[in-house]
């Protein structure tokens, strides 16, 4: 099963950055990366990710550069930058706080509602 | 490189609207990314033909990317910007014709142009940069041919146009609707009030309450249209999945930069140099990426204008009404200017931040 597009889209600021924050990555690996430690939930649409890359650049948040391969491959790389990682920890502490509040209003409901 | 890549590369090269070092990094990255997944397909020992197939498919849609890629990049081309202010520099040339009457074919056939360019673009479904302002240009060319043709009528047709124009885009869309009615009841109300006034010599108890309605009309009517327009501008350039709010920022720009060259410059005898200033500044204007440095492109109009004008030293060849609030020294029009001016950049940049804060938390 995998995430709801919309849901993907609006996060996938938080999704890139935070696999920027690792390591350096281009734009394949990202992705790669994204699918891989969800086991398939986030499968983003692969060319639709570079508009958020560019987004990302032009906001100052990651910045790109071009490295070839040992076998002469041309890659785009992107890495964080430090206003990248405080938007980064702002949007974790959002989160924590909406998923700490999610959960605790979802638990109020009766379990097999709607079922 | 097979020919699904090429073919998926050149459909995204068509539609991508950004200068060429930014296209040429799109490019690049799109086709290294093509070989990754390729590569890896044939490793896991998929035949290279459906390896090519697959690649081009887990890319995604060519004109969905280059949409979102140009609105990532929020800037235009030389070639979109020169289209931008073509209606500028074809305004100058029709200006430069010899007679009145050779003028009055090569305005016509120019607004003509424009506005079928336009029409066609909106049909087809494809909003360049440039369309922003060849619209707001088409816009200007229907007033100034009715201004020829029916003079005496000019407020009552060029206003009724408008805001059929404008009731007729926003109707479809429940965000839109409620706000552009708003709009033009105010506006038609008051511009309507005033006509009778002027026209029908409705006598209201005293002169000073004329005054004042006349006065207060013309603040609302201003306000009012400029509001209209504005909706006119998002619904159609910024109410898009992918919503070009620069666009509809460019749309605004260029029919304000064209409203002013008719009435502060063509009035004084001064239209080649005022109208090549303003479409040297839509030129800008549509090359810029950032909201900061359209505001000061924008800034820059309105103050090397001014100072035109001002140094110039004409004085319009028939004074009217409309013309004596453009003198440069009226308050109210230094006022208007400025609100319009405002409203270039702060509504369609408020809208776009208040329709990202308006999503929900989860998606924003």
């Amino acid at each position: 099963m995998s995430a709801p597009t919309e849901l993907v889209k609006g996060n996938a600021m938080v999704l890139i950055l935070s696999c920027l924050a690792r390591e350096p990555m281009h734009g394949y690996r990202i992705v790669r990366e994204l699918k891989d430690i969800s086991e398939g939930y986030f499968a983003m649409g692969e060319g639709t990710l570079y508009p958020h890359l560019h987004q990302l650049e032009r906001d100052g948040f990651i910045e790109g550069y071009w490295e070839t391969t040992s076998n002469g491959r041309e890659r785009r790389m992107y890495r964080i930058t430090e206003d990248g990682m405080a938007a980064l920890a702002h949007k974790r502490e959002e989160w924590s706080k909406f998923q700490a509040n999610m959960v605790r209003v979802l638990n109020t409901a009766p379990e097999g509602m709607g079922a | 490189m097979t020919n699904h890549c090429d073919e998926f590369l050149a459909t995204i090269d068509k539609r991508l609207d950004m200068p060429l070092d930014a296209r040429i990094i799109v490019l690049r990255e799109l086709a290294s990314h093509y070989r990754e997944i390729r590569d890896e397909l044939t490793e896991g020992g998929m035949a290279l033909s459906q390896a090519d197939e697959e690649a081009v498919r887990r890319l995604g849609s060519p004109s969905n990317i280059a949409a979102r890629l140009n609105a990532a990049h929020n800037s235009a081309s030389w070639k979109s910007a020169l289209l931008a202010a073509f209606p500028f520099f074809g305004w100058i040339g029709c200006l430069l014709t010899g007679s009145d009457h050779a003028r009055l074919f090569v305005g016509m056939l120019l607004g003509a142009l424009l506005l079928a360019g336009s029409v066609r673009e909106l049909i087809c479904k494809r909003h360049p940069v440039w369309l922003a302002s060849w619209l707001g240009g088409a816009w200007i060319a229907v007033i100034v041919a009715i201004a020829h043709f029916w003079p005496d009528q000019i407020i009552l047709v060029t206003s009724t146009l408008l805001f059929v124009v404008v009731l007729a885009t926003v109707w479809p869309s429940s965000v839109w609707r409620w706000k552009g009615v708003g709009y033009v009841l105010v506006a038609a109300g008051w511009i309507w009030l005033c006509v009778a006034l002027m026209h029908y010599h409705i006598r209201p108890a005293n002169e000073n309450m004329r005054m004042a309605i006349f006065f207060c009309g013309y603040v609302a009517c201003c306000l009012a249209i400029i509001g209209a327009v504005q909706v006119f501008a998002m619904r159609v350039f910024g109410d898009r999945r992918n919503g070009d709010t620069a666009a509809a920022s460019l749309f605004l720009f260029s029919l304000f930069a064209g409203f002013y060259a008719v009435l502060a410059f063509h009035a004084r005898g001064l239209p080649v140099t005022g109208i090549s200033i303003l479409g040297l500044m839509v030129i800008a204007f549509a090359r810029t990426r950032t909201w900061g440095s359209k505001a000061a492109w924008l800034a820059s109009a309105v103050v090397l204008t001014q100072a035109l004008l001002m140094t110039s030293g004409r004085s319009f060849d028939e004074q009217t009404a409309l013309q004596s609030l453009v003198s440069g020294d009226n308050l109210l029009f230094l006022l208007l200017l400025s609100l319009m001016a405002c409203v270039c950049i702060l509504g369609p940049m408020l809208g776009e931040r208040s329709e990202q804060k308006n999503r929900p938390a989860i998606v924003r």
